[in-house]
């Protein structure tokens, strides 16, 4: 891997380590108070390094939690979609009448774009918790993942080496376990940093329209919806913008570097 | 082809009749009484029911339910929508009675421009970006252009509609700006690529053998043999387009389908959400169609024949 | 005679030309209405673009508080103020053509009168006994009681006409007005159209249209950009940011407030209520989200007001005192769910605020933002614990409606009862005078400060950002004024 994916997994890393050492900020996110009292929209100023939002809380400290948050929609949505959607492409594989079902599913969760089956589904459902946001973002990825190990799977089976596999004995699950997935792990590995540069973009978008994480907690969404009712603060907008930029730019450069064939 | 096309365009309208099943056994699933909702979007229960005892309230109710068939088992009432679906009938909103159809079609229109003019944009902007970047190849040029394209990939529409927004009130050019940047960068990537393959081809060493200058090789000939690539681009570009309108329409103030969905998600309008959701996936699937058609028209290579 | 009939033809040309109705204003609405008859009352925007534009009362109240005739041409009324006799005026149409007839009037004041509709006007009416038409053109009402105030409540009833349902009236009205409905295009605008049948003075401008935009950052965008031409309730945060727009301070003052279902829970216990309150911080809030200008009320009227009785103290920050009066009623630890209006970024503010406070000592407030048509359907159905909502309180404004146990099934949607409040209001409305009043009102303020039926949130400022092209603004909160409306060209 280059220089760039060598940065960009840097990135992705401090990310994380922002997003886990959160609790150490001195201020709670949900803490509308400092010591100073009550203090509502104020600038970047030595007690608030990036000024309050407008309720008062502090915003570097939601900025963190925001990455929290994002972090673990990301990783959620990560594992089910690989879980959930290697199980759902292997039984596409291995099986016909699964084939049929799992490309009848993947065909209608497809036919309409991810943020709209978010929005969607609230509107028929009400309101979505965290934990439901989790599983609508899931969902296409997990369609994304099981149409790729689909496609993986069944060009193992069909070349000598799965034949060979077939004909020492093994059954064609174990084919599937023990060949075709480790060959499919760059591919995954390229979905599954698209799927943190999509969880990441999703979640400011939703939340911007109120139909991501739901208040009050923090989230990067949730700020650049703030900067956009109080236009004036700069403060609220220029950083949150900046994060989501810079995480979603580094899981892009990583899933390119990630899906280069070697020797371009 | 035709035979081709067709039968993709029926397969994508069977997909979209799941989807509205989908949608409306959720609809049932969902909390509340249809009833009530439709009895006051018909303007038989005003919003202070000071205005009626409860008795009178649970009647009105309950005569609603009669005359919009309300009380029938959810098999038929489903098998009702289905016909009426086919037919063009997607019900009436609860929030005012109307025809779900003649909101799609009042909200449509800007949708469609913005998206049109979001399109030309996107392609115009991803074209010269692409021919830049090729002309370059592994030069300056094309590294920078590398960057601004994966930086707009990266950049989130909310903030993209903010930082526009601090100059002044939002006006339409901006707002499909705001749509078309990410087409732009997508179009970008994958059309320098395309380009490059193209002028790598025996054929158009064979045209700079002839004098052609590599400018010229890239922007005629390349371009004339990655055009079925930027076509079936279409089909990936129009997703993302479609997913920046929802915030564009917020943030500008435009009066379309995709405000349309936001709004009646917010109040729970399920046969609104059900058709305004239903629009997009018709126009997802229609770019995916005409990309398809386009290659094929432009590469007859490509034409299926009964795969 | 010819040769002086051109300079008399011209001037006749120069009055018409000048008479003309001409220009388009676009004004803003916050949230749909959910009808447009201000008869049935229940929220204040369908009422505000209606009463005055499209319907006329009888007469209205002038600014020294006497009533000038409107569809009352001329009226009498008896010493004791109990009968009323009014002369329908002559020549009146009706946006549809049919003239104005006594039954009218008669048919209308019928809806408000005992075993008509139960809205909030018929409050001051539970007392009418009598309604008879006498030839030619006059209405007679007789009163059971002598009561205050009786013509500025028959200045508040549009007059409805008899011929037209009040279902399709909630959709299309039909008044005597200078503006007729012109279309309504739910959840983007309401036109009116200058009706040129008007038996009085017609109004200047040619159209009216209400765009409802419930994102105020594009609504000050559009003000901005000369494609709206008003904003009602501008935060003072917006006034800062009003650029060339003109501010016009509302005159009728409007708070905010939590009304508690007192059938839920430990809510019935006014100490928890009490309790409740003192973990809201008013004058932080005020200064930090209002700017200051948020004043500070303890009572449903403003400071300023007769009936606001100066001795009572604000309900203070005090979240010590309020966790051990919850541990003494028994309430700790307390969960309330909270319903607002989710279009109010305002009173999410206030309300996230509020919640965090609370949180320190125990409290959950759970926050529930909704709809507005939602809220009001929540609320009218007694399914709350908490609302907030925003009010307009007049000068010794009665909140007969609000607190007297008779009307849970109207206005009083927390099932607040209690039997001195209930003298205190029946006795106000008959005390003609005003010191006595005064008295019986400051009682009244400090019995409702003790049982807080509702927490008040503050005084409002709020104020009207208007583009300099127009003319002729009163901002009323019930009565849009549309007709005084002008363009400078």
């Amino acid at each position: 891997m280059t220089g760039r994916g060598h940065a960009a997994l840097a990135l992705l890393l401090a990310f994380a380590l922002l997003a886990g050492f959160a609790g150490l900020l001195p201020y709670d996110p949900l803490e509308v108070r400092g010591e100073h009292g009550l203090e509502v929209l104020r600038p970047p100023s030595e007690r608030h390094w990036l000024g309050t939002d407008d309720v008062g809380r502090d915003v570097a400290t939601r900025l963190a939690y925001g990455a929290r948050t994002s972090l673990l929609l990301a990783l959620g949505t990560l594992v089910i979609a690989l879980v959930a959607g290697t199980a759902l492409g292997a039984a596409a594989a291995l099986s016909r009448p699964a084939d049929a079902g799992v490309t009848a599913f993947a065909d209608v969760v497809s036919a309409i774009p991810a943020l709209f089956l978010v929005v969607a589904a609230q509107g028929l459902l009400g309101r979505a918790s965290t934990p439901a946001l989790l599983a609508l973002l899931a969902l296409p990825q997990t369609v994304v993942v099981a149409r790729l190990a689909r496609a993986e799977i069944r060009r193992v089976l069909a070349q000598p080496l799965g034949e060979a596999a077939r004909a020492l004995g093994a059954t064609r699950l174990r084919v599937v376990v023990r060949h075709a997935l480790p060959l499919a792990v760059p591919q995954l590995a390229v979905a599954a940093a698209g799927t943190i540069a999509f969880v990441v973009l999703a979640e400011a978008s939703l939340t911007f329209l109120g139909f991501g994480v739901p208040p009050p907690a923090p989230s990067w969404g949730e700020l650049l919806r703030q900067a956009h009712q109080n236009r004036l603060a700069w403060w609220l907008a220029a950083p949150t913008g900046a994060a989501v930029t810079l995480v979603s730019l580094a899981a892009h450069t990583l899933a390119d570097e990630l899906g280069r064939k070697p020797g371009l | 082809m035709i035979a081709g096309l067709a039968r993709r365009s029926l397969r994508a309208l069977a997909t979209l009749l799941a989807v509205g099943a989908l949608g409306w056994w959720c609809l049932e699933a969902a909390p509340g009484e249809p009833a009530e909702a439709a009895a006051r979007a018909a303007g038989l229960l005003p919003s202070d029911p000071g205005t009626v005892s409860p008795a009178i309230r649970r009647e009105i109710v309950a005569e609603t339910a009669r005359r919009q068939g309300l009380e029938r088992g959810a098999g038929a009432r489903f098998l009702g929508f289905l016909c009426g679906a086919v037919r063009g009938d997607l019900g009436r909103s609860w929030r005012d009675g109307q025809a779900v159809t003649a909101h799609l079609a009042r909200a449509l229109p800007a949708t469609l421009a913005l998206l049109g003019a979001g399109l030309v944009v996107a392609f115009a902007l991803g074209l010269l970006g692409a021919l830049g970047a090729a002309a370059a190849a592994g030069g300056v040029a094309d590294g920078l252009t590398r960057v601004v394209a994966v930086l707009a990939l990266s950049l989130p529409p909310a903030w993209a509609a903010v930082l526009v927004l601090r100059a002044g009130p939002g006006s339409w050019p901006l707002a499909v700006v705001c749509v078309a940047y990410v087409g732009a960068a997508l179009i970008a990537r994958h059309g320098r690529a395309a380009l490059l393959e193209a002028a790598a081809e025996p054929f158009a060493t064979a045209a700079r053998a002839r004098g052609a200058s590599h400018a010229r090789v890239l922007s005629v000939h390349a371009l004339g043999a990655a055009a079925t690539t930027f076509a079936t681009l279409l089909a990936v570009v129009v997703p993302y387009l479609l997913g920046a309108t929802l915030v564009a329409e917020r943030a500008f103030d435009v009066d379309g389908t995709a405000g349309l969905l936001l709004d009646a998600s917010a109040a729970g309008d399920a046969p609104v959400v059900l058709g305004a959701t239903l629009t997009f996936g018709a126009l997802a699937a229609a770019a995916s169609l005409a990309a398809d058609g386009l290659a094929a028209a432009l590469d007859p290579r490509l034409r299926s024949h009964d795969r | 005679m010819r040769r002086r009939a051109p300079p008399l033809f011209l001037l006749l040309v120069a009055c018409a030309r000048t008479r003309t109705p001409h220009g388009e204003v676009r004004l803003h609405l916050e949230a749909e209405p959910p009808h447009l008859n201000p008869l049935l009352g229940g929220d204040a925007v369908g009422i505000r673009i209606t009463l005055g534009d499209v319907y006329e009362p009888l007469w209205r109240m002038d600014d020294q508080g006497v009533p000038a005739p409107v569809l009352a041409a001329s009226f009498t009324r008896s010493p004791d103020d109990r009968e009323w006799t009014f002369v329908v005026r002559d020549r009146v149409k009706w946006h549809d053509g049919r003239p104005l007839v006594p039954e009218d009037v008669a048919e209308t004041l019928k809806r408000l009168a005992p075993g008509g509709l139960q809205v909030p006007l018929a409050a001051d009416f539970d007392d009418l006994e009598l309604i008879e038409i006498v030839e030619p053109r006059s209405v007679r009402l007789r009163f059971r009681e002598t009561r205050v105030g009786r013509d500025r409540s028959l200045a508040r009833v549009p007059i409805l006409p008899s011929h037209v349902p009040l279902e399709t009236l909630a959709r299309a009205p039909v008044g005597t007005g200078p503006f007729a409905f012109e279309g309504w295009d739910r959840w983007r605008e309401i036109r009116f159209r200058n009706f040129a049948g008007y038996w009085g003075r017609p109004a200047h401008l040619a159209r009216v249209v209400y765009r409802i935009i419930s994102d105020r950052a594009n609504a000050r965008a559009q003000l901005r950009a000369g494609q709206l031409d008003l904003l009602m309730g501008a935060s003072p945060a917006e006034v800062a940011e009003a650029g060339d727009a003109k501010v016009v301070p509302y005159e009728m003052p409007t708070f905010s407030a939590v009304v508690w279902n007192l059938e839920r829970g430990k809510l019935g216990d006014p100490r928890v209520r009490r309790a409740l309150g003192q973990l809201l911080d008013r004058p932080t809030i005020s200064r930090e989200v209002f700017g200051g200008r948020a004043r500070l009320w303890t009572g449903p009227w403003s400071p300023d007001d007769p009936a606001t009785d100066p001795a009572v103290p604000a309900l203070a920050f005090d979240p010590a005192r309020a966790k051990a009066a919850l541990a003494e009623a028994g309430a700790a630890p307390l969960r309330v769910t909270l319903l607002y209006p989710a279009s109010s970024r305002q009173s999410e503010r206030v309300l996230t605020i509020w919640k965090a406070d609370a949180a320190r000592v125990g409290v959950e407030l759970v926050l529930d933002p909704q709809p507005f048509d939602e809220v009001l359907r929540r609320t009218a159905g007694r399914d709350f614990d908490g609302v907030a909502l925003s009010y307009p309180s007049e000068r010794e404004q009665e909140f007969y409606d609000f607190f007297h146990s008779s009307r849970v099934s109207v206005r009083n949607n927390g099932g607040f009862s209690d039997p001195e409040v209930d003298r205190l209001l029946d006795e106000i409305r008959t005390t003609v005078d005003p010191s006595a009043r005064h008295a019986l009102e400051h009682r009244l303020h400090k019995r409702l400060a003790e049982l807080q039926p509702l927490t008040i949130l503050f005084g409002d400022f709020r104020a009207a950002l208007v583009s300099p092209r127009l003319q002729g603004l009163k901002v009323d909160l019930f009565d849009a004024g549309a007709r005084n409306l002008e363009v400078r060209r």
